[in-house]
């Protein structure tokens, strides 16, 4: 645990690396004779110049807890004691974090949704949805079966009832329409 | 009183009243579906009002206001995904409490909180119409832009280890709402000539990815749901000891929620969140806040409520929309020929009576019908959790491409829910974020204009005795969190080193 | 005695759309759609918007489908045209022009801009004014003129958004009198009068139509009008020209369509504007705003809006807003 440099460090040099690069595109702003005497790139360079130096802090921070950290688990060793697990743990904010499985389960949800995008304006809403709603539900967990089936098809039609008749949104129609003609 | 006679003898002797109850219930049915905010809600009636009498239409419309408010809070609740802007703020302890099994009886909260700031809200527009115009005048952009700190501020509060945290989701808000058209010379930044961010990122796409899709990947990764046979399963509405512990924060709510309605500038989101942040401030028990606290949702309820009563202030007074709800309740009246303006009340007292008439039925009717609503709605949200997830995907894509009919926001859900599931991995709080967002604009925009009014003298912002008030109620705070940090932080150190002194003896 | 009256009452409204769903079909006939939306950047209770709004329920009644009033707000117009280029030019989608999306257009790089879209019908003609609150000192552009010579932080000038024609307005008018007080924008017509109530500005620009019902409060006073002659509703107020500043600037308020609208539809739009401008109700309405009618069909129009463009390009690089 104490080996690697704190996740903190890390953040915060990410939200240095991040800050860079929204002051450089701040540089890029034109700036207008119509603009008044604070100049529209003005708020934003301040912003970034407050998110570096929060990261910077962030990351000093992480470094600061862990030399202290390092210095009692020392002083422990020295005195013949194993470092004290809580020691170890608080360093890292003692958050409990998600496995990597968890994380790869949460990313395939994601990729479930940009999957529906990519579809939605090819296939139609209708399709589209029960597609998304059949995925989703089976990637969750569900039998497939003829319950399942038959949920994916209610809701995609009942969505369409909502949406597209009650309320008139004009959700992407798909290729449909080119069959009819 | 002679305004009650004719309210009543309005509401007598015209349907009003059943427009009222009749837009109240299409109102929760929209304001509960994500994406169809107040405003479209009332839009997609304005055309069935053509042919009815000027007070049925208005009250029609205005009774859809109120009942949309509130039913932005059934989805904010039970899946996480606020139904309208003002909502959001709701989600946050709202989700919480009902996946503690405590889904029911948020419900009640948030109904009893709606009715209470609705008739509140009422009351004030009625008695005070004329001083809440005149509230609405004294606002001038140093003190919007005090307005925005003063809502900032709560960042500094949020518990500790995390202020560092808190401070950069804060400051990535703000440079979030940056994104867009510039407010005062009109360049666009960060645009990337895209076409479609020139009008900024909305908010309530990066609430729904942050709050919404985030979860869902949660719970795709880890299940953290109660199974539905253990969850309540029924509205529970407050005992009247819960209900009166509520008081504080609902009075909270109301007020600032009368308040920020009159506000051409504020409107509910903002109000809604910022009296989420006072009642935390004041609370008895902050740190239950976020945690599923009964007042995190009587708060932000009773404001966006009473917000959809004293909005109608600065239409009625000056023909002044402060919203896009209240502009088509503006465009309701134009087309029945009535013109809001400073002479209404005195030209239209039937109208201007019955409105108000109209309201109060419009609030009592909410009750009655967010308890006759919310039975489906809990029925719905306990089906078995992998259908559930699937629809709540499919509702969140399809509301959301409802507000701009565009595949662009659906992919700006969609990226915010992986910026909401890191700031989850990494321990960034939500709140900062969410509010360097509704409040950026409002703070750069005012902040700006308050310079441009003096050439770039700072005095101007003490000078205005609202916005000093303000500032240094904004200072104040954050000194006094500061304060509690140091302390804080001073205890925790002192306790670890004493247990490390133990261990080393 | 109560329920007599609401019997009434709800009787007369059903009868009312009874009669108006037996018109519509026939309309409907003429016109490929049963909805049509009518898009506007204005944010709401703007200038724009409360045109249309008004507008629609006329137009329901003399084209047959009805009119949806969008607001697509953001980039002064940008997204409202980018909306509109992305849209069908089967007639089910329009936009309420007005200068601001040619500016905007003209400012900004854009991938739909004014040119993905072509003029249908012109409508009105609106005369742009300068208004002071009821107890400013100001009779007259002048005087605000002299003031603000005598004194330039002593004046403050209120425009509407960044990309708006009275923003343009007000620059060619410091131009022209060497005036040079600060400018304030605003996020709209709404916002601007509020800073004109409470005294933040001393003077600003806007449309009567939004201005009367403070007018007819004594709540606010018109002091000059950017005219070529004064208006028949308010005699007593001079224009522009009268005090030697010579500038006549016309907001044009129409409709315009995506870039392809067939023929027919033009058609249908020419014959249903003239129509609604008959309108006696209608005529009342825009007569009591002080709006002129001025329609040109969709030929003319286009025309115009491309004259518009060419004139409001001069004057952006004249004045080194743009390359």
């Amino acid at each position: 645990m104490l080996k690697r440099l704190p996740l903190d460090v890390w953040i915060g040099l990410v939200a240095v690396l991040g800050a860079g690069i929204y002051w450089r595109a701040a540089t890029h702003i034109s700036i207008s004779p119509l603009d008044g005497v604070i100049n529209a790139a003005v708020l934003p360079k301040m912003y970034a110049m407050v998110l570096a130096g929060l990261g910077a802090l962030l990351a000093l921070r992480a470094l600061m807890i862990r030399a202290l950290a390092e210095r009692a688990v020392a002083r422990a060793a020295l005195a013949g004691q194993a470092a004290p697990q809580a020691i170890a743990a608080a360093t890292d904010g003692g958050e409990k974090m998600p496995t990597a499985r968890e994380n790869m389960r949460a990313v395939g949800m994601l990729a479930l949704g940009l999957g529906f995008l990519l579809i939605l304006p090819k296939l139609g809403y209708v399709l589209s949805v029960a597609l998304l709603v059949g995925a989703v539900s089976l990637y969750m967990g569900a039998k497939l079966g003829w319950r399942h089936l038959a949920v994916a098809l209610i809701a995609s039609i009942t969505f369409y009832l909502l949406f597209v008749q009650l309320l008139s949104i004009p959700l992407p129609a798909g290729f449909w329409p080119s069959l009819m003609r | 009183m002679e305004g009650f006679a004719t309210a009543w003898s309005v509401l007598t002797t015209t349907p009003a009243a059943f427009a009222a109850v009749a837009g109240v219930a299409w109102g929760i049915v929209g304001g509960a579906l994500p994406g169809i905010s107040p405003s479209i809600a009332m839009a997609l009636l304005l055309p069935f009002t053509y042919d009815m009498e000027p007070i049925s239409a208005i009250v029609l419309l205005a009774a859809t206001y109120v009942g949309a408010e509130y039913g932005g809070s059934i989805p904010a609740i039970l899946i996480r995904t606020p139904g309208t802007n003002a909502a959001a703020a709701t989600s946050i302890d709202g989700y919480e409490m009902h996946k503690q099994g405590r889904g029911g009886e948020a419900l009640g909260i948030s109904l009893v909180s709606g009715v209470t700031g609705g008739m509140i809200g009422l009351i004030f527009l009625v008695s005070f119409t004329e001083p809440l115009a005149k509230l609405a005048l004294s606002f001038t952009f140093p003190a919007y832009f005090a307005l925005g700190v003063l809502g900032l501020s709560v960042i500094a509060s949020l518990s500790s280890g995390s202020v560092i945290k808190g401070l950069m989701a804060g400051v990535i808000g703000l440079m979030v709402a940056t994104i867009g058209t510039d407010p005062l010379s009109g360049v666009g930044r960060f645009t990337f000539d895209n076409a479609e961010l020139l009008g900024g990122v909305p908010f309530i796409l990066v609430m729904v990815g942050v709050f919404a899709v985030s979860e869902l990947m949660s719970q795709a990764g880890k299940p953290e749901w109660r199974k539905a046979d253990d969850a309540q399963t029924r509205i529970k509405l407050p005992s009247f000891r819960n209900w009166r512990k509520l008081w504080k924060s609902q009075g909270i709510g109301s007020g600032i929620g009368i308040f920020e309605g009159v506000m051409p500038g504020a409107g509910g989101s903002i109000a809604a969140f910022m009296s989420y942040n006072e009642a935390r401030r004041w609370s008895k028990e902050p740190e239950l806040f976020g945690k599923g606290s009964p007042e995190g949702i009587a708060a932000p309820e009773t404001a966006n409520n009473a917000v959809a009563c004293t909005a109608l202030v600065p239409v009625l007074s000056f023909g002044i929309p402060g919203s896009n709800s209240t502009a088509i309740l503006l465009g309701g009246l134009l087309i029945h020929g009535l013109h809001p303006g400073p002479l209404l009340f005195q030209q239209e007292p039937e109208f201007v009576y019955g409105l108000f008439g109209g309201l109060a039925v419009a609030n009592v009717a909410l009750f009655a019908i967010g308890m006759l609503m919310l039975t489906p709605a809990i029925w719905l949200v306990n089906r078995p959790k992998p259908y559930l997830m699937a629809c709540i995907l499919a509702l969140v894509f399809s509301g959301i491409y409802s507000i701009n009919h565009s595949m662009f926001d659906l992919y700006v859900v969609l990226a915010s829910g992986l910026i909401g599931y890191l700031m989850r991995l990494f321990g960034f709080p939500f709140l900062p974020l969410v509010l360097g967002l509704v409040l950026g604009y409002l703070i750069e925009a005012n902040y700006r204009r308050a310079l441009e009014l003096t050439g770039g003298d700072h005095r101007v912002f003490w000078e205005s005795s609202i916005s000093l008030g303000l500032l240094i109620a904004a200072a104040v705070f954050i000194l006094a969190s500061a304060v509690r940090d140091a302390q804080m932080a001073r205890r925790k150190l002192r306790a670890a080193t004493q247990a490390m002194e133990a261990n080393a003896e | 005695m109560r329920f007599g009256f609401g019997k009434i009452t709800l009787a007369a409204a059903v009868a009312a759309g009874f009669l108006a769903s037996t018109n519509a079909p026939v309309a409907a006939q003429e016109y490929p759609h049963s909805t049509v939306t009518l898009v506007t950047h204005s944010s709401p209770g703007g200038g724009t918007d409360v045109f249309l709004r008004e507008m629609v329920g006329f137009l329901g009644k003399a084209m047959g489908p009805t009119f949806i009033v969008e607001n697509v707000k953001g980039g002064s117009g940008a997204k409202a045209m980018a909306k509109l280029a992305s849209s069908p030019t089967d007639g089910s989608i329009f936009y309420g022009t007005t200068p601001t999306y040619i500016n905007t257009s003209l400012l900004s790089k854009l991938d739909a801009d004014y040119t993905s879209l072509e003029g249908v019908a012109n409508v009105f003609m609106d005369p742009q004014t300068v208004f002071v609150r009821a107890d400013s000192p100001f009779q007259s552009i002048s005087d605000v003129v002299a003031a603000s010579k005598a004194n330039p932080d002593s004046v403050l000038f209120g425009v509407t958004t960044p990309g708006s024609l009275d923003r343009q307005v007000m620059e060619k008018f410091k131009k022209m009198t060497g005036v040079t007080s600060r400018v304030i924008t605003h996020d709209g017509g709404g916002d601007l009068l509020i800073s004109v109530l409470n005294g933040t500005v001393s003077a600003a620009i806007g449309e009567l139509q939004e201005l009367s019902p403070q007018i007819a409060a004594g709540e606010i006073r018109i002091i000059t009008t950017y005219t070529a002659e004064r208006l028949a509703t308010l005699p007593d107020v001079p224009t522009a020209r009268e005090q030697g500043i010579d500038m006549v600037v016309n907001k044009f308020r129409g409709i315009a369509g995506p870039r392809g609208v067939s023929d027919e539809i033009k058609a249908a739009w020419s014959t249903g504007i003239q129509k609604v401008l008959e309108d006696p109700d209608f005529k009342a309405w825009y007569s009591a705003q002080s709006l002129v009618p001025a329609f040109m069909p969709a030929a003319e129009y286009d025309q115009f809006l491309n004259d518009f463009a060419v004139d409001q390009k001069a004057f952006l690089i004249e004045y080194g807003i743009i390359k």
